[in-house]
């Protein structure tokens, strides 16, 4: 019985989705004429226009399969003791530098992108992964940081770098007054609040006046803007400033991890009555979680206004959210490497996708949907989450 | 003198059901105590009432002179009352060791931008915290296991693992639930021991237990709760001649 | 001031319908449906569908269309419920309860990109002729006009509500889903079939939710594949208003919000419905926790 469950599925899928997929309406609404007409060309060039995507992810869960076999290379006590070396971060800084130099400017650009969507991802699995809190409404906190920088800028000298800790205030200080309401009850209200929030955020913005420029949004102004220094041009600026901002994140989330907040919050996330029995606070624990969290998106924030230039309200939409939750779900919950590898991926994976066959840039977020769905039937752990999950065990054995 | 531990009669009602009236227990120096009654007497409501889980109707605990009432769970557990749970609830997703760390939270008084910049401070307390940690590991006989996960473990380690990471919060007095549930004839012995040695370490033990011998070998004063009424309190011999706590056991007539 | 409270009160209707999906699967499951706006969207659409397909085997037939085409509507709802539960719920139920929700968020944004892409990027229209003769018909009540399809939208809601409370207090599968939403392992052991109570519970909601659907296509004259996400949130909040597991409290939650999104139409603008949605939210959530009806839950230990 139970091996037929995945086609009985498939079938239930298929029949579900045959009206709308191969028949279209038409007629005259009016007099009621509205008739469905069969419509098979339709129906093929939706399954042919997903195709790339999916066996682009067929070829993925296969490589994840493969990867169990091959065999495992002992790095974690290497990994551990160079993150504790104080010329640690200058190093990987100066190799992350390097290609900046020869990227061109669309490179840099993506590059640029890329590494927000890491200090994005990086932030939301503080909540999301670590302690166990979902959070839907993620963007309306990138675009609390990216606005509290356009506005301020607008009416003082406040270049990108200094409004940066300015946005990561703002931003984790709203954060954790919306969160103040939520954490005392059940876990999963957050989800919908935080939903609910990012929505009323919008409509703030855009009905905002003079104050947000409404949906026209805000020019950050030519002195504030992320400019070129000396040999290096803005673009080059833009993505060094990006992947330091990136990797201070990285170090700065994986230390507080390992200490004693890290593992409140993983206590959190498994049991919160034993957590708290064990004396740590819960409340004032996921209060923190969700404001730092918020706070870096705020910091992304205000990258994005001075890379970019201008911020509008678009910055603070669902799409936003889900594809920043999906780096986080993919990568694997919890896991540091995971997020970033997965902001990475899933960043430059549909950027190409969308250059080399341009009609699968609607199918984005269907992707993404199909993504989480897939990623949490087959392995709740997420992809990369599973591997160190299973080596630790396997050191742990005695 | 003040009492390490005196829980005055307490109270609990969930709707109109009484799941507890006038539950009391006094302990003057660290020693054991042990609540004992039959299958939903309402002991585990009992143990939830003084950690904080559940706010009873009526009545108070003290600890040390300090008044834990009202209390949220964490402040309870601060104050120096830790617990295991009846049905284990360790962090599965965590190793042995950092189980035992997560209990030391409340006293590695590091602070996020310690944590953040690795401060001299900051790698003096957590490694400390460490030493006593894997110390509380070898005192249980799990130092071979430190770094599985806490999931994998078979169940009679489990239980140990609970006891010390409640130990590891730093405890006056650690209320047991059940500790020995599930636990065989040797397993039960080593447990005995256990206790014993965290008694002579200065902390106040109260367990739930259903199995008689651990009760009996091990308590200095026994409570024992039916239909969450308190029917007799005293030491084992005077517990195992009194005819309410036959009755309640045994039915009547018996 | 009097049209502003009905055409609350018919909005409102819809709210309450589509709380109920997601109160009852939270009072089974106590999880939140999180694709339970999408299924209330399909349902809008295969309203249409169904009609459009009535026209095509029979030609135009007022009453009998739409009767069919309804009917057509809540099974194709009911059964995107069922994939529901069973595609992002059924595995997932032991898990960890971020899985079962991440889960569903995933086969959400499916579905709303799904009709997307396979019906249309921009609206569609309710074709005019069936709803005309609700929308043209209406009364004058104390100066405020009450058209015949805002009497139906309440009545429907009534009607509905009074027969899930039948269903769920005087029938044998009321019993099932009541015993299951209480201690799933008791009732398996009474040889109640769980698996299939919670099926059943999400069949329901959605079958519920398709009615609403095609009342609010009647009522608003269009829909769009991204219909059900806001009334969904809506919907969700009337049920967290109305202390969610609890039936009568989502359909009073439903009609209270569809009243306070007309008044802040009538008072302070219609862009700002999302953000006092919100603020209302927000307000129960500080003020009374567990909702207006709801009753105190707490953890087992």
């Amino acid at each position: 019985m139970k091996h037929r469950t995945p086609l009985f599925l498939t079938l239930l899928v298929l029949v579900l989705t045959a009206p709308l997929l191969w028949w279209t309406l038409e007629g005259d609404y009016s007099i009621g004429s509205v008739k469905l007409a069969f419509a098979p060309a339709h129906g093929l060039a939706f399954f042919l226009n997903l195709a790339p995507a999916l066996a682009l992810g067929a070829l993925a869960f296969g490589l994840v399969k493969l990867r169990d076999r091959l065999p495992r290379f002992r790095m974690q006590g290497k990994i551990e003791s160079f993150k504790e070396k104080p010329w640690a971060i200058p190093l990987v800084l100066l190799v992350l530098w390097l290609p900046g130099l020869f990227l061109g400017s669309k490179g840099l650009s993506q590059a640029t992108f890329a590494a927000q969507y890491v200090i994005l991802a990086v932030g939301l699995n503080i909540t999301v992964g670590l302690a166990g809190i979902l959070v839907l409404g993620y963007s309306a906190f990138l675009a609390i940081g990216a606005y509290s920088f356009a506005i301020l800028q607008q009416w003082i000298w406040l270049p990108w770098w200094l409004a940066l800790p300015v946005g990561f205030a703002t931003s984790a200080l709203i954060g954790w007054l919306v969160a103040l309401p939520c954490l005392r009850l059940r876990g999963d209200y957050l989800a919908l609040v935080s939903l609910g929030f990012a929505e009323a955020v919008r409509e703030l913005l855009r009905n905002g006046g003079d104050l947000t420029g409404g949906d026209k949004g805000i020019v950050i102004q030519m002195t504030n803007r992320i400019h070129g220094i000396g040999p290096f041009s803005s673009q080059q600026v833009a993505w060094m400033g990006a992947a330091t901002l990136a990797l201070l994140s990285v170090a700065v989330v994986d230390r507080i991890y390992r200490s004693r907040l890290g593992r409140a919050w993983v206590a959190i996330r498994e049991d919160e009555i034993a957590a708290g029995s064990m004396g740590i606070p819960v409340v004032r624990m996921k209060l923190l979680a969700f404001a730092l969290s918020a706070g870096f998106a705020g910091l992304a924030g205000v990258l994005y206004g001075g890379f970019t230039v201008f911020v509008d309200p678009s910055v603070c939409t669902f799409e936003e959210s889900v594809l920043v939750l999906a780096m986080v779900i993919l990568g694997g919950l919890g896991s540091i490497p995971g997020s970033v590898a997965g902001a990475i991926l899933l960043f430059l994976v549909p950027t190409w996708l969308r250059d080399w066959f341009p009609a699968m840039q609607d199918y984005r977020l269907l992707i993404f949907g199909m993504i989480l769905v897939a990623v949490m039937l087959t392995n709740p752990q997420g992809l990369l989450g599973s591997r160190r999950h299973r080596l630790e065990i396997e050191e742990g054995k005695p | 003198m003040t009492p390490l531990l005196e829980v005055s009669p307490i109270t609990k009602r969930f709707g109109g059901l009484v799941a507890l009236q006038g539950a009391s227990l006094r302990m003057d120096v660290p020693s054991i105590h042990a609540v004992i009654g039959p299958n939903g007497a309402g002991k585990t409501t009992f143990f939830n009432c003084l950690t904080g889980i559940y706010t009873p109707d009526g009545g108070s605990v003290r600890l040390a002179g300090q008044d834990l009432s009202n209390l949220p769970t964490h402040e309870v557990c601060r104050a120096g009352l830790a617990r295991t749970f009846q049905n284990i609830r360790l962090f599965p997703e965590m190793t042995v060791l950092e189980n035992v760390l997560s209990g030391r939270f409340a006293h590695l008084h590091t602070g996020l931008f310690e944590a953040i910049f690795r401060t001299r401070s900051y790698r003096d307390k957590e490694s400390r915290a460490r030493a006593l940690a894997r110390d509380l590991l070898e005192s249980v006989g799990l130092s071979r296991h430190e770094k599985q996960w806490a999931r994998n473990l078979p169940y009679g380690l489990q239980r140990r693992l609970e006891i010390a990471r409640a130990l590891a919060t730093s405890p006056k007095v650690i209320l047991l639930d059940e500790p020995g549930a599930g636990m065989n004839p040797q397993e039960i012995e080593e447990l005995i021991a256990l206790i014993g040695k965290i008694r002579d370490q200065g902390i106040g033990i109260v367990l739930i237990e259903h199995h008689m011998k651990l009760v009996m070998d091990l308590a200095e004063s026994i409570l024992v709760l039916d239909h969450g009424e308190p029917i007799a309190a005293g030491t084992g011999i005077e517990i195992r001649n009194d005819p309410r706590v036959i009755e309640a056991y045994l039915g009547k007539g018996a | 001031m009097v049209q502003v409270l009905i055409n609350g009160l018919a909005r409102g209707s819809v709210y309450a319908l589509v709380a109920l999906g997601y109160t009852m699967v939270y009072g089974i499951l106590g999880m939140i449906n999180f694709a339970h706006g999408e299924v209330f969207m399909l349902g809008m659409f295969g309203v249409v569908f169904a009609l459009g397909l009535c026209t095509t085997l029979w030609g135009t037939s007022l009453a009998l269309n739409l009767v069919v085409a309804l009917v057509l509507a809540v099974l194709f709802a009911a059964g995107w419920g069922w994939a529901n539960e069973r595609i992002a719920y059924r595995k997932l139920r032991g898990a960890n309860m971020l899985a079962p929700l991440s889960s569903a968020i995933g086969l959400s944004i499916v579905l709303q990109n799904f009709v997307m892409l396979a019906v249309t990027k921009g609206k569609v229209d309710f074709p005019h002729f069936y709803s005309d003769a609700f929308t043209k018909t209406h009364w004058t009540v104390l100066g405020a006009r009450i058209t015949l399809l805002q009497l139906t939208m309440l009545g429907t809601t009534a009607i509905l509500c009074l027969g899930l409370w039948w269903l769920i207090q005087k029938t044998r599968i009321g019993i099932s889903l009541r015993a299951t939403s209480q201690d799933r392992l008791a009732a398996s052991l009474m040889g109640i079939r769980v698996d299939r109570s919670i099926a059943g519970t999400f069949i329901l909601g959605s079958a519920l939710a398709a009615v609403a659907g095609a009342m609010v296509g009647m009522y608003q004259g269009v829909l769009a594949f991204d219909s059900g996400y806001s009334v969904g949130l809506k919907a969700f909040t009337a049920a967290v208003l109305g202390g969610i597991g609890n039936i009568p409290g989502a359909v009073l939650g439903g009609f209270l919000i569809g009243i306070s999104e007309d008044l802040t139409s009538y008072w302070i603008g219609s862009d700002w419905k999302q953000t006092s949605t919100f603020v209302i939210l927000i307000l129960v959530l500080i003020l009374r926790p567990r909702g207006l009806l709801g009753e105190r839950v707490s953890d087992k230990v």
